[in-house]
């Protein structure tokens, strides 16, 4: 049977916010993250995954690139788990980067995250985020 | 209820344009905060982060109150 899980986006302008969760043992932290298909990768702000456990010195360093081309190095953390509520993934990697606070968030939610569903659909007539495995 | 302990979405309302941290005492039916002891707010993200680091809550809530701004790109090589 197909799973699919329904995430309302809390805002949908100037980005897609849902509400993201992150877990290591007994740990959670509830984060606000944008929808980004321009995203090769989910990233999160180190301080979350510091406060949770994650060891960043003993992570794989990923090289990136923004859009003014300027490459940054960023720590890759496997993660026991994230997701959004119904459709949690588990020993995923991410990347620990923090977004500039004037943004007002603490991640990004890219492809790689995605690529994991069948099927996304955006759907602005109810902002929600559909997700289909 | 303790008095410490407050409902999360109604104080996010009290703070405009600020961080809030919670430590998540209670999630509601959709699995979101409700209910919680607010261990720090402010409008500048490092007194969030530096509170973060020393409490290092179990269940902790992030959220900004203020208008969300940025667009961005990323890209791996």
């Amino acid at each position: 049977m197909r799973q699919i899980v329904r995430v309302p986006f809390l805002a949908t302008a100037p980005l897609l916010v849902i509400q993201c969760f992150v877990w290591r043992g007994n740990g959670m932290g509830v984060l606000r993250m944008a929808v980004d298909t321009g995203s090769s990768f989910v990233i999160i702000k180190p301080e979350i995954l510091l406060t949770l456990g994650y060891d960043l010195t003993v992570a794989r360093p990923m090289t990136i690139y923004g859009i003014h081309a300027q490459a940054l190095t960023a720590p890759q953390v496997t993660l026991e788990r994230f997701g959004v509520i119904g459709a949690e993934e588990a020993n995923v990697d991410r990347l620990a980067l923090s977004l500039p606070p004037q943004v007002g968030l603490d991640g990004l939610v890219g492809l790689s995250s995605l690529q994991r569903f069948s099927l996304v659909t955006f759907n602005f007539s109810d902002n929600s985020l559909t997700l289909q495995r | 209820m303790p008095e410490d302990i407050v409902l999360i979405p109604e104080t996010e309302k009290q703070y405009p344009d600020e961080w809030l941290l919670f430590e998540i005492v209670e999630l509601d039916e959709q699995g979101s905060p409700l209910r919680g002891r607010l261990l720090a707010h402010s409008p500048d993200r490092s007194v969030i982060d530096e509170m973060l680091l020393k409490t290092r809550p179990t269940r902790f809530y992030i959220v900004w109150t203020g208008e969300i701004k940025g667009i961005f790109v990323l890209c791996a090589k």
